[in-house]
């Protein structure tokens, strides 16, 4: 292997451990984000590490390897160093990481870590588990909607995501996964027949050539059940909060091309509003109307539709069981449903210009401002217009001020 | 001085050992492992930690979800990244799954047969494995890593 190559990964990764030093310096504002810089870094003097046992003696394989290797972590991982700075900015919600961090502890277990810092890319959902950083929820809002509270809700399903790598579902689904995928070809054999030329029916689990094409949809089907997942955790955490504020920023989304190991948004949505009404969290008639379809590919690409229908039969039949695996979870932590008196209580504060007391969390607390949001007449306003957004936007920060001030009065009392 | 030998037969379980196919720390214990195992066989004296650690995540993966019995469960990214692997080292017959837990298996039971009488290990022929291995679940990763939603702005 050229030295000149190998200079370039070495240069790379030095670069690499020359930002977290500099981020390693920053004012952090909560320790978990320290914690994430001081993990990452030590994933990256590992590869220092290998990368300095390169000699011009050494095996060209493993050579090749090292380098390879150490690249795909520092592209995969610039978008998280990214993250970690941005978490040290004054934009982020500092208000709201205390109540969030208890929810999280709550639900996911005391060992639970959480940064909260600002996306520069619309989507929120772009964080699955991080395996070097164990028990750490990333929430990341869009840094445009920084200093609207009522998108917290979306914290949720990041809870998601930690808890289905802690409680090791991926494990579990796995099989599940494959054993669904496996019997929808063998159902659906006439129409799926011409993508498995070589195969038997029989042979379809076996067979490595119908596996590779098979595995496609098993990849995105594994995926859009974590993401039902993790839909159902924050509905579950959040209740009509929750919806309110998936359906603000996945909505209007009527234009480009959809993810395939994401569900569909009126599958989701779908998804969300009968879970909603199971749980008896109230949901606007018609919810998933409010979400457009987006095509993964276009019509000509035959074999990519079909698999990515196969994903989405399979993932879908997954629903139930999802939506009660987050059930049991949440209802052994012991994380509270939300209240109709404590949200009536809030909007009555809201409405009178005032702050919440006693507001009962920070899932009531943004489940009232979504109501007043929706419904201006609420807060005695005609319409929800600009002034009036900043005004709601003020009192709910102060809410969950307040909130997290009662809490840490009644731990000391 | 020689390199430690390779064992198999530890039944305590090292944090590597823990890992699962798609922990994204694995790429570097593999690498780890590569460059120890490259030391080894030029007869150079070295820890071999990470080899061991790897050889015993093979281990796990394959007997884990696999069970005793001739209907063995693998899952898919196992099944794929053994697969490729196996191709890699110039293992060619491979048509069906029990191909591929069976192959796989021969070579890590060799390796636990070895240490278990007290043999020396063919370094060249577990490095070759190791890079083999190592390649093959970068190219899995790269092409099922998950992709983040589509910017609605971007179109």
């Amino acid at each position: 292997v050229d030295a000149f190559l190998i200079d370039c990964v070495r240069s790379q990764v030095d670069a690499f451990l020359a930002e977290l030093d500099r981020i390693e310096g920053s004012e952090f504002p909560y320790r978990h984000s320290n914690d994430c810089v001081v993990e990452t870094k030590d994933l990256f003097l590992a590869h220092r590490e290998v990368l300095s046992e390169i000699t011009p003696e050494s095996d060209a394989g493993s050579v090749e390897l090292a380098c390879n290797t150490a690249l795909s972590h520092v592209r995969n991982n610039l978008d998280l160093l990214g993250f970690l700075l941005r978490s040290t900015n004054v934009r982020n919600a500092f208000e709201a990481y205390g109540p969030l961090l208890r929810m999280a502890s709550t639900a996911l277990g005391a060992a639970t870590r959480l940064v909260i810092s600002s996306e520069w890319m619309f989507s929120p959902f772009t964080y699955v588990g991080v395996p070097h950083l164990p028990n750490t929820v990333l929430v990341g809002l869009p840094a445009t909607e920084s200093g609207n509270p009522l998108l917290l809700p979306l914290a949720g399903h990041e809870f998601g995501h930690t808890a289905w790598a802690h409680f090791k579902l991926d494990a579990d689904m796995r099989q599940k996964v494959e054993t669904a995928i496996i019997a929808d070809i063998q159902a659906n054999w006439p129409s799926l027949q011409k993508y498995f030329p070589e195969t038997k029916p029989d042979d379809v689990a076996t067979d490595l050539l119908a596996r590779a094409l098979w595995m496609i949809a098993w990849s995105w089907a594994k995926r859009q059940c974590e993401e039902y997942f993790c839909d159902f955790f924050g509905l579950h955490l959040f209740g009509e909060g929750f919806l309110d504020a998936f359906a603000y920023l996945l909505a209007p989304y009527r234009k480009g091309k959809r993810t395939p190991s994401y569900p569909a948004l009126v599958d989701r949505s779908r998804a969300l509003a009968d879970a909603a009404l199971k749980l008896g969290v109230p949901v606007v008639a018609d919810y998933s109307k409010l979400f457009g379809e987006l095509p993964a590919f276009s019509p000509d690409e035959e074999r990519e539709n079909a698999l990515l229908s196969l994903a989405d039969r399979v993932s879908t039949g997954l629903i139930p069981d999802l939506n009660s695996r987050v059930q049991d979870l949440l209802k052994s932590s012991g994380a509270a449903p939300q209240s109709e008196d404590k949200i009536s209580g809030n909007l009555k504060r809201f409405s009178f210009r005032v702050p919440a007391e006693r507001a009962g969390g920070i899932a009531n607390i943004l489940a009232a401002a979504w109501r007043a949001r929706l419904d201006p007449a609420l807060m005695g306003l005609e319409k929800m217009d600009p002034d009036s957004k900043t005004m709601l936007a003020e009192i709910v920060w102060k809410s969950i001020e307040i909130d997290e001030i009662e809490y840490r009065l009644a731990q000391h009392s | 001085m020689e390199s430690e030998r390779i064992n198999m037969t530890i039944t305590e379980a090292p944090q590597a050992q823990k890992l699962r196919i798609n922990d994204s720390r694995l790429p570097l214990l593999v690498s780890q492992a590569a460059m120890e195992l490259d030391h080894a066989a030029r007869g150079e004296s070295k820890s071999l930690s990470h080899a061991q650690d790897f050889f015993l995540f093979l281990r796990e993966s394959l007997e884990a979800d696999a069970g005793e019995t001739e209907h063995r469960w693998l899952d898919p990214e196992t099944v794929d990244v053994f697969e490729h692997a196996l191709r890699n080292s110039g293992v060619h017959e491979l048509r069906t799954v029990q191909d591929v837990i069976r192959e796989s298996l021969q070579f890590v039971n060799g390796i636990g047969e070895k240490a278990k009488r007290g043999l020396e290990p063919d370094m060249e022929a577990l490095l070759r494995f190791c890079v083999a291995f190592g390649n093959s679940l970068l190219a899995h990763r790269a092409q099922y890593r998950p992709e983040f939603p589509a910017n609605p702005f971007r179109r």
